[in-house]
C-alpha cells in the first residue's frame, strides 16, 4: 500500500512536469503514449509482479528512444524497485543510482532510499554509506527514521566525528527512547571521546534490560560485556570481574571474555585466578585461533609470580607456534602478491570450510589460524558475505530468466554481476593483503614483547641461581625437611604441568595452583 | 796555592757534573709527567725493526645497565574499546 502510493505520488509529479513543459500536439502524443507504458508497468509492480515488472520496464528503458530523460529516469527508479523486490538487488542499484541524479528532487530521494534498501539487502556497506548521506529524511517512507538515525551516527563514528554521532543518536532517542541500538550506539560514542562515566547510564540502562532474559541470550551476553568493557576501562576491577563472569560458557562469546576476564583479574591483582582463566584459552581447544594476546598475558603474570618452568614453556610455544608463522607471514608480505592471489587464497579456504565445518588444517600456503581468524574480521566477513549474494544474484538470474524474451536482459544483468564479482573479489583480496600486513607488524610487536619477557627470566633465573648458591652455603639442613609432606594437593604443587591437554568439560574450570616464587629460596 | 787551585778546580767539576745529574733527573720526570697526563712520547727506535700485529678481543663485551627493568615495557590493555566497536550491530534490529 505505502510503496503504491509512492508511485503514484511520483507518477503525479510526473504528470504536473510534463503538462507544465506543454510540447507540440505529436510530441505531446508521443509523450502521453509513453506515460500510459510507464503506467502499465507501475501496475505490474502494484499487482506485485516484480519480475515481470522489471522486465518490463528494462525493455522500455534500453529498447524505447522516444522517451524524454525525464521519463527514462522515472523508468529506471521503477525498475530498480522491481528488482529490487524481486531480490535482483545489484542490477537494481545500477538503475537506481542512475535515478537518483534526476533534477527531480523527489524522485532522487526515493532513488536514494531504495538505494538503501539494495545496499542493505546485499550487506554492501559503501553503497549504504553513500545513499545515507544523500537520504533526505524529510522524504522518508520506506526506511524506519530511527534506523536512519542510527546508521548516520555509525558513519559518523566511523569518520571520528563522535560529537556529530552523538546528536545523530539524540535525534533517534527523541523518537523512541527505547531503541537498544541507539542507546548502545551512544555509550560506544561516549566511550570513543573518551568519556567513559557518561558511557556508563546508557549501558546500563541496556544490562538491565536484558538482565531477565534467558541465560541463552546473545543480547544479553553482548550487553553484560559492554557495561564490563566500561568498568575496566573506569578500572573498577572487581565490577567488571563480577560482570565478565556471568556470561555462560556456551555464549558465542567465551573465548573473548575469558580473555577480558583475565586482564581484569591481572589488573586486581588476582594472578592465580587470572591464570586460571587462562588455561582454558591455552588448550588445543582454541589451537585454530590466532591468539597471541593470551599467551602473551599468561607469560607476563607468570614472569610476575617468577613461574619460570611454566614461563618457559610459554616462551617456547610462543617461538614454535608464533615465530615460526611470522617468519611465514613477512616472506609471504615480502613477494607482494597481487589481490586476486589473495583472493583467490580466502576462495580456497571458503571451500574448504564449506565442506567441513571442523577443519582442522589447511592446504593454504599461510597458517591457517591466522587465515581462519582473518575470516572473522568484520570487513572482510561483510565483503564476502556482499560477494556471497552477488554470486547467490547471478545464479536465480541465470535460473529465472533463461528464456527467449528474456534474453537481452539476461545479458545486461549477467554483463552487470559479472564486473560487480569481479571488483568485490579484487577488494576482499586488498583487504586480506592490508590485513595481513597489519598482523605481520602485530606480531613483530609481540615478538619485542617476547624479547622483554625473556630477558625478564634470564634475570629471575639468575638471581635463583645466586639465592640457592648462598643457601647451600649457609643452610644447616634438620632431620625432618626430606620427610614428604605430599599427602594431598596443595598451593605450590601439581600433580603434573600443564602442557597444554584438555577435556571438553574442563574449558573454563581450571585452577591454577603454582604460588609466589618471586623471594623464594629453593 | 797549586793545590788550592787543583781543590777549586775539582770543586767547580763536581758542582758541574751534580748540576748534569740533576737537570737530567728534571728531564726524566718531566717525561714521566707527560705520559702520565697522556700526552704523547717520542721512542726512537732507530733502525730497529719492530714485528707487531693488531690485537682483536674473542669475546664481545656488552655494557648493560644493570637491573634494567623491561616489565615496564610491557604493554598492559587498557581498553577494549576496538572489541566494542565491532559489537556495534549487535542490538541492531
Amino acid at each position: 500500500m505505502r510503496l503504491s502510493n509512492t508511485l503514484l505520488a511520483i507518477g503525479l509529479v510526473l504528470g504536473a512536469q510534463v503538462a507544465l513543459a506543454a510540447p507540440p500536439a505529436p510530441a505531446r502524443k508521443a509523450l502521453v503514449s509513453q506515460a500510459a507504458a510507464i503506467e502499465r508497468g507501475r501496475k505490474l509492480i502494484e499487482e506485485k509482479k516484480f519480475k515481470a515488472g522489471g522486465l518490463y520496464f528494462y525493455n522500455l528503458v534500453y529498447g524505447n528512444s522516444r522517451m524524454t530523460a525525464q521519463q527514462k529516469q522515472l523508468s529506471k527508479y521503477l525498475m530498480g524497485v522491481a528488482l529490487n523486490r524481486a531480490n535482483f538487488s545489484q542490477i537494481a542499484s545500477f538503475n537506481l543510482l542512475a535515478s537518483s541524479q534526476s533534477t527531480d528532487r523527489k524522485l532522487a530521494s526515493k532513488s536514494y532510499e531504495q538505494l538503501v534498501k539494495a545496499a542493505e539487502a546485499l550487506n554492501d556497506k559503501s553503497l549504504l554509506n553513500y545513499a545515507f548521506k544523500k537520504t533526505d529524511v524529510t522524504e522518508l517512507t520506506e526506511i524506519g527514521r530511527e534506523y536512519y538515525f542510527n546508521s548516520l551516527a555509525k558513519i559518523s563514528m566511523e569518520a571520528g566525528e563522535n560529537d556529530k554521532a552523538i546528536s545523530y543518536l539524540d535525534n533517534s532517542l527523541t523518537i523512541n527512547s527505547e531503541n537498544e541500538e541507539s542507546i548502545y550506539l551512544k555509550g560506544l560514542a561516549y566511550i570513543k571521546k573518551g568519556d567513559n562515566a557518561s558511557a556508563v547510564p546508557f549501558l546500563e540502562k541496556i544490562y538491565k534490560k536484558y538482565e531477565p532474559a534467558p541465560l541463552a541470550s546473545k543480547k544479553k551476553d553482548e550487553a553484560t560485556l559492554a557495561l564490563a568493557r566500561v568498568n575496566y576501562n573506569l578500572q573498577k576491577w572487581t565490577a567488571a570481574i563480577e560482570l565478565y563472569k556471568t556470561i555462560p560458557k556456551d555464549s558465542h562469546l567465551y573465548r573473548q571474555v575469558n580473555l577480558e576476564l583475565s586482564w581484569a583479574y591481572f589488573r586486581n591483582y588476582q594472578f592465580r585466578s587470572a591464570l586460571s582463566v587462562i588455561h582454558s584459552l591455552n588448550t588445543p581447544f582454541y589451537e585454530n585461533f590466532y591468539d597471541p594476546e593470551s599467551l602473551i598475558l599468561r607469560s607476563i603474570i607468570l614472569l610476575f609470580i617468577c613461574q619460570v618452568p611454566d614461563l618457559e614453556r610459554s616462551v617456547a610455544f610462543f617461538n614454535n607456534y608464533y615465530v615460526a608463522a611470522y617468519d611465514n607471514l613477512k616472506f609471504w608480505n615480502q613477494n607482494n602478491y597481487s589481490d586476486q592471489k589473495h583472493f583467490a587464497m580466502v576462495d580456497k579456504l571458503m571451500g574448504e570450510l564449506n565442506r567441513d565445518r571442523n577443519l582442522s588444517q589447511s592446504s593454504v600456503e599461510l597458517p591457517y589460524f591466522i587465515f581462519r581468524t582473518l575470516l572473522e574480521d568484520p570487513e572482510i566477513s561483510m565483503k564476502i558475505s556482499y560477494l556471497n549474494n552477488i554470486k547467490r544474484e547471478r545464479k536465480a538470474l541465470n535460473a529465472q530468466f533463461n528464456v527467449p524474451n528474456a534474453m537481452n536482459f539476461l545479458k545486461y544483468g549477467n554483463k552487470i554481476l559479472d564486473s560487480r564479482i569481479k571488483n568485490v573479489s579484487a577488494e576482499v583480496g586488498s583487504l586480506v593483503k592490508l590485513r595481513l600486513r597489519d598482523i605481520e607488524n602485530e606480531l613483530a610487536d609481540y615478538i619485542t614483547q617476547f624479547d622483554f619477557i625473556n630477558y625478564e627470566t634470564i634475570g629471575i633465573m639468575k638471581n635463583k641461581a645466586a639465592q640457592k648458591f648462598i643457601k647451600k652455603s649457609t643452610d644447616v639442613s634438620e632431620a625432618d625437611d626430606k620427610q614428604s609432606r605430599q599427602f594431598f594437593i596443595q598451593s605450590g604443587f601439581q600433580y603434573y604441568p600443564f602442557e597444554g591437554e584438555y577435556w571438553r568439560d574442563e574449558i573454563g574450570n581450571y585452577q591454577y595452583l603454582g604460588t609466589n616464587q618471586c623471594g623464594a629460596n629453593d | 796555592m797549586v793545590q788550592m787551585i787543583k781543590a777549586i778546580c775539582f770543586s767547580i767539576l763536581i758542582s758541574l757534573s751534580s748540576v748534569t745529574v740533576l737537570a737530567q733527573d728534571a728531564s726524566a720526570k718531566t717525561d714521566l709527567a707527560f705520559a702520565k697526563k697522556g700526552k704523547r712520547i717520542k721512542i726512537d727506535f732507530g733502525d730497529e725493526l719492530v714485528q707487531g700485529q693488531v690485537g682483536t678481543p674473542d669475546a664481545m663485551f656488552l655494557n648493560t645497565k644493570k637491573n634494567h627493568n623491561f616489565k615496564k615495557l610491557i604493554k598492559i590493555r587498557e581498553n577494549f574499546n576496538v572489541e566494542m566497536d565491532k559489537s556495534k550491530n549487535a542490538f541492531q534490529k
